[in-house]
């Protein structure tokens, strides 16, 4: 039983006993008595709930989005959106229950390793969960979904790094490139690959 | 008669038919020369602008505009003796064009421009002349509707004090201190191409504010802006080769284009002129006097890109009917980043401009971008056509935003990727769909006049009554 339904219990409890020494009570009183009763479960039961969602908030405060961006930031030499990182860091840790640990391993190796690009501490991440959410976050970044299910959520789309590579020569469907009808303006020389 | 005396008969006539012949070809060569040059005066006075409706004959009349003391109609300046110009005189003519007055006695209001093309000259006045009576294709229907303003408007007589105060009939005479190139500037802005009748603000009887030339003013939904050479009010950070490319093909990539009246202008008019008239008008709209405001960031290089495009991807289906999650964020994503990009940087080509370092969202107090996403942007040049739909709900536009709709997306905009400190509300987007400015002073006095004078006229009969009744017996 809950601690509010324990209360709850023995205030009926001092009521019945009053009732049992008087054997006569008034209405006022049965009414002051139930209506405590039900206060106090109704109190009890959504100070409890407040409680779990205090909780599950817990789990997705800024402080998370901002180790998530870092250890994807030691993962991915690109520039990366803050608001992007914020969206798969919460799919993420909603998905992955050992995400947190696997974020400061990811960040203590690469200090350790004092990489400046990905390949420098990749192979020294530890077979097992840890490399297996280095490559999920990876995923994210590139794919704008944390996964390819037909269910998964599309948290980036023109900012998905996948497309930034050749976003100078080739249209994003939707967006345009050029004006309309100009299919033969001349495309940049794809050596030079953009900035991004 | 003799063979000789035959011949003399027939090779005098014929000699003097040849002659004639020919001098009546070197008139028509100079009748053509003329008419020719009447055309390009009347291209540089964009008559087409006015006076043709929509989808009506060239230079018939009909077109609706929207003063701010009433709705004004062109009339049909074609060569039909009926119902255009053809029965006029060049006096007439001469008289209509630059002292505005028609064949009939009665005065134009200034809706037409006689003010401006008080500048031109005799010889102009004959070519355009020559023109409009010979070479226009006569159109023998008069326009839908005709002016009808409403009273004290309606009393043409009226303009005759206007034109006292503030009609100046001297045509162009050369400023000799000067260079060629810039009298011929100062002859095309001042004259025909008339760009203070937008351009220069308006005093209490809406006569040109010639000591503010060129400094800017609203017109119906748009807003013609200070075209000084002030360095953040106006364009002087535009380079002269800008300013021509400008008036040649109707934009700048990165600064500025050319929409509403303006687009129109460059398609008659500008883009038509010879390279040398638009060098001789960039000369001169880069000598008048500098006019600024209180504005400190130049106008093409406020803003910069931005997106919040992550914060609403992928969230929840939606519907016409619902809130949008991502509000104006989404607004813009969802209309217009498929042209202007999701960061508002336009086109890789610019043919689809960034809506950052963008004259329309820092000048004129977001009026030009408000019309622009009601109307839309239609213009064609050499460069071919520059064409944006409009989101006003008109049969051919591409959505049918509400007035709060436009509120939200023009200030997210304007505080995204323009000037921050504009404010959109929604009685300038009302007044912007009516196609009228803000209402003048003097409309305002000449009503509340109006009315003042019919009560005090009540009063006065009243109270004549009031006497005339017959005094109560004790």
């Amino acid at each position: 039983m809950t601690d509010a339904g324990k209360f709850a219990t023995a205030a009926a409890a001092a009521a019945t006993e009053d009732i049992a020494q008087t054997e006569l009570i008034s209405r006022r009183t049965l009414l002051q008595a139930s209506a405590t009763a039900l206060g106090v479960a109704v109190l009890g039961a959504s100070m409890q709930k407040m409680l779990q969602a205090a909780g599950a908030v817990a789990n997705a405060t800024g402080a998370n989005a901002d180790k998530f961006m870092a250890a994807s930031k030691c993962l991915i030499q690109h520039e990366l959106s803050p608001d992007v990182g914020a969206r798969v860091a919460g799919i993420l840790y909603a998905t992955i229950p050992t995400l947190d640990a696997d974020l400061d391993a990811i960040i203590l190796i690469a200090r350790e390793k004092n990489s400046k690009v990905v390949e420098d501490f990749f192979d020294a991440l530890p077979d097992g969960h840890v490399k297996d959410s280095a490559h999920r976050i990876i995923f994210s970044w590139y794919a704008g979904v944390v996964d390819d299910s037909p269910t998964a959520e599309v948290f980036a789309y023109e900012q998905a790094l996948m497309y930034q590579p050749t976003k100078d020569a080739v249209a994003l469907p939707t967006y345009s490139l050029n004006g309309p009808n100009h299919w033969t303006d001349v495309d940049p020389p794809l050596s030079a690959m953009p900035e991004f | 008669m003799n063979t000789f005396a035959f011949i003399r008969l027939c090779v005098i006539p014929a000699l003097l038919i040849a002659t004639a012949g020919l001098a009546s070809a070197q008139d028509a060569a100079t009748d053509d020369a003329e008419i020719k040059r009447g055309e390009y005066l009347a291209i540089a006075s964009d008559c087409e602008a006015c006076h043709t409706a929509p989808s009506g004959k060239p230079l018939a009349g009909g077109l609706p505009i929207e003063s701010p003391l009433g709705t004004i109609y062109s009339t049909n300046i074609t060569s039909s003796q009926q119902y255009g110009v053809g029965h006029y005189s060049l006096r007439q003519f001469s008289d209509a064009l630059r002292r505005g007055i028609r064949a009939d006695g009665a005065h134009l209001y200034p809706a037409m421009p006689y003010a401006s093309y008080a500048l031109l000259t005799d010889g102009d006045v004959k070519a355009l002349y020559a023109y409009f009576t010979k070479a226009v294709h006569a159109v023998d229907e008069p326009p839908a509707k005709t002016t009808t303003l409403p009273f004290p408007y309606n009393l043409r007589l009226s303009m005759s004090f206007w034109n006292a105060l503030f009609l100046d009939a001297k045509p162009f005479t050369l400023d000799p201190s000067r260079a060629a190139e810039w009298n011929r500037g100062k002859y095309l802005v001042d004259g025909p191409t008339h760009c203070g009748e937008c351009h220069t603000p308006r005093g209490f009887f809406m006569q040109q504010d010639r000591g503010r030339q060129l400094a800017g003013a609203v017109l119906g939904s748009w807003y013609a802006p200070n075209i000084t050479p002030d360095a953040t009010a106006g364009i002087g950070s535009m380079g002269a080769d800008e300013l021509f490319h400008y008036l040649k093909f109707g934009k700048v990539a990165g600064k500025a284009q050319a929409g509403g009246e303006m687009g129109l202008a460059v398609q008659l008019s500008f883009s038509k002129l010879s390279d040398d008239d638009l060098k001789a008008i960039v000369a001169y709209v880069r000598s008048v006097p500098a006019i600024s405001d209180a504005e400190t960031r130049a106008k093409f290089a406020q803003g910069k890109a931005f997106t919040e495009v992550a914060k609403f991807r992928g969230i929840g289906a939606v519907s016409s009917n619902e809130t949008l999650p991502g509000g104006a964020a989404q607004l813009f994503a969802a209309n217009c980043a498929s042209c202007h990009g999701i960061g508002a940087g336009g086109s890789r080509d610019s043919y689809f401009p960034s809506l950052f370092h963008n004259s329309a969202l820092a000048t004129g107090a977001g009026r030009n971008l408000v019309a622009a996403i009601l109307f839309g942007i239609d213009r064609s040049t050499a460069d071919g056509l520059a064409f944006m739909p409009g989101f006003g709900g008109k049969p051919t536009d591409i959505a049918a935003f509400t007035n709060e709709q436009v509120v939200e997306l023009a200030n997210y905009l304007l505080r995204q990727y323009g000037n921050a400190r504009y404010s959109v509300t929604p009685q300038i987007v009302e007044q912007v769909r009516g196609g009228r400015g803000p209402k003048p002073q003097l409309a305002t006095l000449v009503d509340a006049g109006k009315w003042l004078v019919c009560a005090l006229l009540i009063v006065l009969v009243l109270w004549r009554i009031v006497r005339r009744l017959p005094r109560p017996r004790v």
